[in-house]
């Protein structure tokens, strides 16, 4: 029986892989035209394509389109009862069985008996196909349920749907072959070995418990977890990786370099301290997943598709600052903020998320005025002092390092201070020198689960890094590659059979709330790319070894 | 052959999964009609943030003498959302000049994502007219609103289409499961008092 089974698997792929073979885009314009009105809903004549929806709603493409109920990658999605089918090439230009069916008919052939259990539907024709999106009636005469549109195409604009939907996720993406799955991992050349380290341990294991599966020696502290593999299992999963050199502007050639030598499916994770931009960009134009980098300074973006990050990074924490500000001091317009910025990547994405937040609440805001600092310029007691004598604002927020701790804790005890924002992750873990009488007035970012909430997460660290790391975790590397590979295992078990990259990144964008390490949730959306959509503002307690109190929700607005 | 226990039933879940997946797409449950009933809630205590970024005391919305319609939505929702989202706007079209006739509330079920940022973009690109206010807030909040018109959707892809009309004065609250076409909308609406 069970050979039988996986037989079907194996011919199943296999026949997914010959159908896709068989059409290819007849010309790139075509392909483009036919892209812009699958996503954006614009017709080859740039007006918008017009559906009605239960008769008499009109569904103007623009507004929303094939891919918003179909996804991007045309497999569809279900959403509470309404269940939008894939509509890929792969898909509709063979009959449609139910599974049970489709496995009864490949077991019969098998056994060289030709009578077949009947088709839900035939394959579709362009005739047919254009039959259903014009007039919602499929080809054994079923009406289509009324939210389906009914669509005005024209046909030469319907000529170019037929067209891209027969190549719409026709054939696997590159990485994917019958016996293997190729990813990569990206570490760049300024980080520590440690931390190197922290990352590649766990994609190891990963590696490994695949092998494992495979040889069927398996270990069942992993089963649950990586029950997520079966439909990779039997391919061999190899992780390479890409290691960045030197100047980032010369990046993106290195890694066009690593993908000619052998092209990946995805890349999982990625470790850079340096700004993500460079690789942003470039998984972007080769159109390569990239899930869950570990870089606090990701690419801020509305439209970015192929990177997933696990938050906004320096940029979340600027924003959360902003928005506490704004609502706290949302009844005094004339309330003075001053803002010190130092110029590096760090502070600039704090600034930048500030500015954000900041300028989202025209109403009722107060002023504000920002300095900034050069890279190398110090910040010590005199000089804010200075800077506060000058402004006299009610609030100011410094976005610098670990010096900022050394200027305030230098100033005088008399001085009657202005409330005080700081970014804990780029400050640093040296709140203790912060004096008592000082902290009611000093207000911290803290982006991750409090401490004493996180405890319940203990252990993480080491589950996928098998005690194989030297020193504790404490820039959470190797607890945010846990997640990362959770995530991704659950899209690998998504996406069943159906390799295609974009499938990846919907159904990744379908997976409800994950409770994981460091974050209080990462929360997921079609679209959306920035898991942890939170901060907490907290302060510190009078206690010798500071405890964090919050003062804010996960959430601000 | 022979696999491990475990193996063996890994592949079987997967095929009753995938069954399961496949065999849902057809038994296809969504109301050929929409189901129309009378309801009496009670508005909670809570504060809401609109797409202006504005405070909005909840009970507040209840203080007008239009009739009021809620509907539940997220700014990145597939299927649902859109549906729903075109009624709204196939409404303001059949009201024309006069839109603010009647209020127009989608609620975030996705209140962490939906800033007023984010609410503000997603009627701009459904060209919503004034009348129509798109409300998030804490997770807290929000779910205590879901809870009181008895509309709890605990993830988001388990959505559902909602339409909620109060009459103005009204005790009752009419509710609508499913999606209603332009006109059956537009009659709705005028019974509650356009
Ligand atoms: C508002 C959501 C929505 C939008 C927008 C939408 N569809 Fe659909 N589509 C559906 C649903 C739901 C079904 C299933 C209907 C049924 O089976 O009764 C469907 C069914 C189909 C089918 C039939 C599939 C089959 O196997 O028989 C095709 C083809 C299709 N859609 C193509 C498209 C194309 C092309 C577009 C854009 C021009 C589009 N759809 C836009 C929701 C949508």
């Amino acid at each position: 029986m069970m050979r039988i089974l996986l037989c079907i698997l194996v011919c199943f792929a296999a026949s997914l892989a010959t159908i896709c073979v068989a059409s290819a885009a007849d010309s790139p314009d075509q392909y483009r035209l036919g892209e812009r009105m699958y996503r954006d809903g614009l017709l080859s004549d740039g007006t918008a394509l017009k559906g009605y929806v239960r008769g008499d709603l009109e569904a103007d493409g623009t507004i929303f389109s094939c891919s918003n109920c179909h996804t991007r990658s045309g497999l569809g999605s279900v959403e509470g009862q309404v269940t939008s089918p894939q509509i890929n090439g792969a898909s509709l230009f063979k009959p449609r069985y139910l599974f049970k069916d489709q496995i009864k008919n490949t077991v019969s052939k098998s056994k060289g008996v030709i009578r077949k259990a009947p088709a839900l539907r035939p394959a579709y024709t362009e005739e047919t196909l254009a039959a259903v999106l014009r007039g919602g009636i499929d080809p054994t005469g079923r009406e289509l349920a009324p939210v389906m549109p009914r669509y005005n195409l024209n046909d030469k604009d319907m000529r170019i749907m037929v067209e891209y939907l027969q190549n719409l996720s026709a054939v696997f993406s590159p990485g994917v072959t019958d016996t293997s799955l190729t990813f990569a991992t990206i570490v760049t050349d300024d980080v520590s070995p440690e931390d190197r380290q922290a990352m590649l341990a766990s994609l190891e294991t990963l590696v490994t418990i695949n092998q494992q599966t495979k040889t069927q020696r398996k270990q069942p502290q992993f089963a649950k977890m990586f029950r997520m593999l079966d439909t990779a299992f039997f391919r061999n999963i190899s992780i390479n990786t890409w290691e960045l050199k030197g100047d980032p502007a010369t990046w993106n050639a290195q890694l066009d370099a690593y993908y000619q030598k052998e092209p990946v499916f995805a890349i999982l994770g990625g470790i850079s301290n340096k700004p993500w931009q460079p690789i942003h960009d470039y998984c972007e134009s080769r159109q390569i997943p990239c899930l869950f980098p570990i870089t606090d300074l990701p690419v801020i973006s509305n439209t970015g598709w192929y990177t997933y990050y696990a938050s906004k990074g320096y940029f979340q924490e600027g924003e959360t600052a902003a928005r506490f500000l704004n609502s706290s001091i949302r009844d005094n317009a004339g309330k003075k903020v001053l803002q010190i910025v130092r110029s590096t990547p760090q502070g600039e994405a704090l600034a930048s998320g500030f500015a954000s937040a900041w300028n989202e609440n025209e109403a009722g805001r107060g002023t504000l005025a920002t300095i900034n600092l050069g890279k190398d310029q110090k910040l010590d007691t005199p000089a804010l002092q200075q800077l506060l004598l000058q402004h006299t604002p009610d609030s100011v927020v410094i976005w610098s390092g670990d010096d900022t701790i050394s200027a305030l804790a230098g100033m005088p005890s008399q001085s009657n201070l202005p409330q005080i924002f700081v970014s804990s992750r780029y400050v640093g873990k040296t709140f203790a020198a912060i004096p008592e009488r000082m902290r009611d007035k000093l207000f911290i970012t803290y982006p991750f689960r409090l401490p004493e909430d996180e405890k319940k997460f203990k252990g993480y660290n080491e589950f996928l890094t098998l005690g194989k790391l030297k020193q504790p975790d404490k820039k959470r590397i190797a607890t945010r590659t846990f997640s990362m590979i959770h995530i991704f295992l659950q899209g690998m078990k998504e996406l069943k059979l159906d390799y295609y990259r974009d499938t990846l990144l919907d159904v990744i964008g379908m997976r409800p709330d994950q409770y994981l390490p460091d974050f209080e949730r990462y929360s997921f959306g079609p679209g959306q790319r920035y898991a942890s959509k939170g901060c907490y503002i907290v302060q510190l307690d009078q206690s010798q070894t500071p405890q964090l109190i919050k003062r804010s929700d996960w959430v601000l607005f | 052959m022979m696999l491990p226990t475990l193996v063996k039933n890994f592949r079987v879940a997967l095929l009753v999964q995938t069954l399961v997946f496949c065999l849902s797409s057809y038994t296809y449950a969504e109301p050929a009609t929409y189901k129309r009933t009378l309801e009496k809630y009670t508005l909670p205590d809570v504060t809401l943030i609109n797409q202006d970024g504005k405070r909005v005391p909840f009970k507040s919305i209840m203080d007008s003498n239009k009739p009021v319609i809620l509907d539940f939505i997220f700014g990145t929702c597939t299927t649902i959302c859109p549906v729903l989202s075109a009624g709204y706007v196939g409404l303001q079209q059949k009201m024309g000049e006069n839109s603010t006739g009647v209020h127009l509330i989608s609620i975030s079920i996705d209140p962490e994502n939906d800033s007023p940022k984010v609410m503000k973009e997603y009627l701009k690109r459904y060209r919503a007219k004034p009348g129509w206010d798109f409300l998030t807030g804490s997770r807290k909040d929000i779910d205590t609103v879901m809870r009181a018109f008895n509309a709890y959707i605990p993830n988001k892809m388990s959505h559902y289409a909602l339409t909620l009309i109060h009459p103005p004065k009204a005790d009752k609250w009419i509710r609508i499961y499913g999606i209603m076409s332009s006109s059956e909308f537009f009659s709705e609406t005028k019974k509650a008092g356009l």
